[in-house]
């Protein structure tokens, strides 16, 4: 049920790491805030008024910081969000990533008939996964053939997204600024740091698809860590020691997938480096120019050479290779880490344990948001009658947990697409392919996150409580709501660059006092300017 | 078109005197007017489904948007000079090279020589087997080629767990940047070199069997007939086929390469087309990974000309006439 | 059985090979077969292999305890891997006929030196080589000529190589002279004697040109995901969603309550993908195996 952005974000395994970390915290959406300052990032612009889901009490309560709630059993009585069919019986076109197996066809499919029913409208879905997905939109742009809802992927190969925006999609601005929104209840139900993922130009230009707010984290495996005491430490020292202690290369064991860059980024937690930028009297510091990404290096550094990493950069089956110990810790991201349990064939064999991040110093480590939204679906521009119903489609997918649209969108209809056992709903077999379908139309707008694992209701806890020490020491990116051009069309190979230096130096290819040089090429390639159009921003902002 | 009887009788002898001698302007209308028409549709498809679409490289010269369009401003050279002036291109490019001509070398003769071997061979049943198990890896994606290599060689591979439970010292192989390019290579041939010598066993079959007979009756054994009937037999398409290849050199195993950048890292794996991966595509940077792509072009053709010259001093045919 | 190993009828003037000749080429071809086969062989273990096996074995399996067809039954469920099997072999046919028709036909009208436009149309299709369209040039074409989201999409666009003709151009070249002067002596227009002389004698070359358009069209998946949208996908764009995603993806999105492991589908996934080739090739061997030139000669 969760979207699984590390396939996306991996491009087919294809791309370097600086591509996975690069979505995990370092793109132009920026990362989270949970604060509302962010809501005056884009001047006069009056934020969507938040109004949470007044659904089904949860087990576990959230909140507006963005804890997820967390749910025990199955909510018994599920509320209706949406009173009226918001559809005008009209044909919906849309583009959507999506990467799951194909799905059957309309005709061919009861699910996506009752939801075209349930919806009014007839959906038209053209999807795109991993690297295609841009070459997709891209041509679709090209061919001027513009879909009624286009989903504009975060950072990946689209360029002058603002500008395009403008040229493309309705500004939605007058349907959801302040208490405009109160007509879709259940996209008011989304809070103000997701919504910063389509505010542009002090504008906003579509429907967010809520996310996970966490950045990266270590996951380990709990057994082999509580075989040294436990996934903390309290000095990086101490912490190499129980690398050294988890490694084994002749009996086939090792501490830390081989995941560099994510291995720095989490150390650099450790030292309290920048959530990429860090803001200081309005002037933008970028994680590569500080002392404490060296110092995290360095202790990646120190990592290879004591040969704690598993031995090939790459793994293809890492969350197996976890789950049976063979790698005692992967950096896991967004809901994939709440996700894994759920992995097939590896659920019920292990336990996990989280890395709360620790101060080098004896102090408190930080934790990097993410930003709680994955891109966001553009509306095509058209009378206000279309784009107002098109938001009421929006505004019933984005339906959260506990609603009955929900409910109805992931299970289908009771008795053919799933049934009943002892109060939580179970697919059906033959529904199961036909409800792919609702997967398709998580990217347009989906659920803010919860927590949800039937039958494992130790994980949803320990889950819980991971989240609530993680908020406690979280950093939000201050340049999440700004838009910078040129780090949209050129951050990606930029950081990339970087990244891969850094890869160099911890596989001892290449030497650390290299980095400012490294560092010096970024700033003169782009990385001052994206400096100096955030600054601008955030100072526009005030 | 439908004239099966062609009205002129063309003189005997070799082909290529006869189209030089027949150069007058009717007389060859009449002569090829056939041919003519059956190639016109072929031509045609080309014009409309290459060469008309091929106007769209004008984006080379522009900051290309796809919202835009064509009508996306104008920048000069300056998609071009951007790469031209950047050191890691020029690393990228003569990393490529390095490959290629491993690849000329080791990889361009293994199918031949595999071929030769098959058809060597006497037993029917025994070659047929065998032909159908040596294409196989041909459809292996690089994705299973690449895990399968690191399941075998990599650093947690089954080479290295053995050597390491026997307290030898492990082999870095998969993660050696020296390796790279000749690892790189050893993949290609293993992927390819069956499915390669299918090009040639058809080249093979169609030398005329009676030249061998000749040659066996004036008592050349089967090492001479190897040299001066089957190899002079498909030297037309050996010619051709490296010709081609030639048009191609600045390209190497795109996702072959991409898949194991984060073993040997970026510094030993960049070949042109990654360059533009990362410089371009990654970013949507339409323009600069069409104004490389130009640039291949541009090279290939003129490697493939000057090669084609060659072969014509040497009186082969090459791909064209002169 | 009949000896495999029994020599064959020799022609009169070939020397009987030795043992040691035959003994070195024999243990040849036993190392290749055995470096080819054993990934083969470890890909079929691999997709017969349950869950709880692979995890133990690290990923691979050679030879699987209790081999299960989960995991193509995964890859058949709902429907999906049918249809668009189905599209792929109507591609595939259709495709491949216009495709070698096409082929013969360019490559016949410029097989004669100094025919009329020959040089023109050959330097034309090397430029095929050098340069390549945009994707975004060609899918405007494409939409311009009416041809998204329909089948045609996955055909026209790739009709023609330009490899593939250069190669049966050069093997139509390479007719001898005698064989094409003596049916114009006996009055064969150009059309006959391709009928007659050409195409019986480039069988080979044709079957490989036929083949490699049936692999490329088999194995299409890009044009597919550009133009036509998901009723209309070939089977390559299904199975691809399970190579990339296979790793990744948890029971949650698939809704799919427990799905074998994605190593076992992604070489369910492999073995779906060959096995029709291996089926078809042997139909097209008896064309490489022996010589066509002598029995054209003297019939």
């Amino acid at each position: 049920m969760k979207l699984d952005r590390r396939s996306f974000l991996g491009l087919a395994g294809l791309t370097a790491a600086g591509v996975l970390t690069g979505c995990g915290s370092s793109d132009g959406g920026g990362s989270g805030a949970a604060g509302s300052k962010a809501g005056a990032a884009s001047g006069p612009l009056k934020m969507p008024t938040y109004v949470p889901f007044a659904g089904p009490t949860p087990d576990l309560p959230g909140n507006a910081q963005g804890l997820d709630p967390g749910y025990l059993k199955f909510p018994a009585s599920p509320v209706k969000t949406v009173p009226n069919v918001p559809g005008d019986g009209s044909t919906v076109t849309a583009l959507t990533y999506y990467d799951g197996p194909v799905v059957p066809t309309m005709d061919g499919n009861s699910f996506w008939q009752e939801v075209n029913k349930r919806l009014g409208v007839t959906f038209q879905l053209d999807t795109g996964n991993d690297e295609g997905y841009p070459t997709k939109f891209n041509t679709i742009v090209a061919g001027g053939d513009i879909k009624d809802l286009m989903w504009v992927a975060p950072n990946q190969g689209l360029t002058k997204v603002a500008q395009m925006a403008e040229a493309l999609f309705a500004d939605i601005t007058p349907y959801v600024s302040g208490d405009a929104v109160k007509e879709f209840p259940n996209l008011a139900n989304m809070p103000e740091m997701t919504w910063l993922a389509s505010v542009m130009n002090g504008r906003i230009w579509g429907v967010p698809v809520a996310y996970s707010y966490f950045g990266q984290v270590y996951q380990g495996n709990k057994e082999r860590w509580d075989s040294v005491d436990g996934f903390t430490a309290k000095s990086p020292d101490e912490l190499l020691e129980k690398f050294k202690q988890l490694t084994d290369a002749k009996g086939g064991k090792w501490a830390l997938e081989p995941a560099y860059v994510n291995a720095v980024a989490q150390f650099n937690q450790i030292f309290r480096g920048a959530n990429v930028w860090r803001l200081e009297g309005g002037k933008l510091t970028h994680m590569f120019e500080t002392p404490e990404y060296a110092s995290a290096l360095e202790m990646a550094t120190k990592a290879f050479k004591a040969g704690v990493f598993y031995p090939d950069p790459k793994i293809t089956d890492i969350a197996s290779k976890v789950a049976e110990g063979t790698v005692a810790a992967q950096v896991v991201s967004g809901a994939g880490w709440v996700g894994t349990p759920n992995n097939p064939g590896y659920g019920d064999v292990w336990e996990l344990t989280t890395l709360i991040p620790f101060g080098h110093d004896g102090g408190k480590g930080v934790h990097q948001l993410a930003r709680g939204s994955v891109g966001f679906t553009g509306i095509k521009k058209g009378e206000e009658k279309r784009v107002k119903m098109l938001l009421k489609v929006l505004d019933f997918l984005a339906a959260p947990f506990g609603s009955e649209e929900w409910f109805f969108l992931n299970y289908g209809v009771a008795g053919t697409h799933h049934n009943m056992e002892k109060g939580a709903p179970v697919k059906t077999k033959e529904g199961e392919p036909l409800l792919g379908f609702g997967n398709q139309l998580k990217f347009m707008a989906q659920s803010p996150e919860f927590l949800y694992y039937p039958g494992k209701d130790e994980t949803t806890k320990a889950i819980h409580t991971a989240q609530q020490q993680l908020l406690e020491i979280s950093v939000p990116s201050p340049i999440l709501g700004h838009y910078s051009e040129t780090n949209v069309d050129k951050g990606q190979s930029l950081t990339s660059k970087v990244y891969e230096f850094v890869e160099d130096v911890v596989a001892g290819r290449r030497s650390q006092t290299e980095m400012s040089g490294v560092v010096g090429e970024w700033k003169s390639n782009g990385g001052d300017k994206i400096r100096q159009e955030f600054e601008e921003s955030i100072a526009k902002a005030g | 078109m439908t004239t099966v009887e062609s009205p002129v009788r063309p003189p005997k002898g070799r082909r290529r005197a006869e189209g030089e001698a027949n150069g007058k302007r009717a007389g060859r209308w009449r002569r090829d007017r056939t041919l003519f028409f059956l190639a016109l549709p072929g031509a045609l498809y080309f014009v409309l489904f290459f060469y008309v679409p091929l106007l769209g490289n004008v984006i080379a010269f522009q900051d290309y948007s796809p919202f835009l369009g064509f009508s996306s401003p104008f920048v000069g050279l300056e998609n071009f000079s951007a790469m031209l002036s950047d050191s890691t291109f020029w690393r990228a490019v003569l990393r490529t090279l390095e490959i290629t001509l491993l690849q000329l070398v080791l990889y361009f003769p293994a199918p031949l020589a595999l071929a030769l071997l098959l058809h060597s061979m006497l037993g029917n049943r025994l070659k047929r087997f065998v032909q159908t198990i040596v294409y196989l890896p041909h459809f292996m994606s690089w994705v299973i080629v690449v895990a399968m290599f690191q399941q075998v060689f990599g650093g947690a591979g089954s080479l290295n767990m053995f050597l390491r439970q026997n307290d030898v010292g492990v082999l870095n192989i998969m993660n050696n940047p020296d390796m790279f390019s000749l690892l790189v290579t050893a993949e290609v041939i293993w992927k390819d070199t069956g499915w390669g010598t299918i090009m040639f066993l058809a080249a093979l079959v169609a030398v005329d069997q009676n030249l061998y007979e000749a040659a066996a009756v004036d008592g050349g054994g089967k090492w001479r007939r190897l040299w001066h009937v089957t190899l002079p037999g498909i030297r037309p398409i050996l010619i051709m086929l490296f010709i081609l290849r030639l048009g191609d050199i600045l390209s190497v195993g795109f996702e072959q390469i991409l898949l194991q950048r984060k073993f040997v890292g970026a510094n030993a794996s960049e070949v042109i087309d990654t360059y533009v991966y990362y410089n371009g595509i990654i970013d949507g940077n339409w323009g600069a990974s069409t104004a490389a792509g130009l640039m291949k072009g541009i090279v290939g053709a003129a490697l493939m000309i000057a090669a084609n010259k060659l072969a014509h001093r040497l009186g082969e045919q090459g791909v064209y006439r002169r | 059985m009949r000896n495999p190993f029994a020599l064959p009828e020799l022609p009169p003037w070939m020397e009987r090979p030795t043992v040691a000749g035959r003994l070195v080429k024999g243990l040849a071809l036993v190392i290749i077969c055995l470096l080819v086969l054993y990934p083969f062989v470890l890909a079929v273990g691999t997709s017969l292999a349950g869950a709880d096996e692979l995890r133990e074995s690290g990923g691979w399996v050679l030879f699987p305890s209790e081999p299960t067809l989960e995991a193509y039954q995964v890859l058949l469920s709902g429907g999906v891997v049918t249809k668009a099997a189905l599209v792929t072999v109507g591609v595939t046919g259709i495709g491949t006929a216009l495709s070698m028709l096409a082929t013969i036909m360019l490559a016949y009208g410029t097989s004669r030196p100094g025919g009329l436009g020959s040089r023109w149309i050959v330097m034309m299709m090397l430029g095929t080589f050098l340069f390549a369209p945009g994707i975004i040039p060609s899918f405007l074409l494409v939409k311009e000529l009416g041809m998204l989201n329909t089948y045609a999409a996955l055909v026209l666009p790739v009709l023609l190589n330009a490899f593939n003709v250069i190669v049966v151009r050069q093997f139509f070249m390479n007719v001898p002279d005698e064989l094409l002067d003596a049916a114009r002596m006996d009055g064969a227009g150009d059309l006959t004697i391709l009928w007659r002389v050409v195409l019986p004698l480039s069988k080979a070359v044709l079957a490989v040109v036929g083949l490699f358009y049936a692999v490329s069209y088999w194995n299409a998946f890009f044009n597919a995901m550009i133009y036509v949208e998901s009723d209309k996908y070939p089977l390559q764009m299904i199975l691809r969603s399970y190579i990339i995603d296979a790793g990744e993806m948890n029971a949650g999105d698939l809704g799919i309550a427990a799905l074998p492991p994605g190593q076992a589908i992604k070489m369910a996934v492999l073995v779906c993908a060959v096995l029709p080739i291996v089926c078809v090739y042997p139909f097209l061997q008896k064309y490489f195996v022996k010589g066509v030139l002598t029995g054209a000669i003297k019939g």
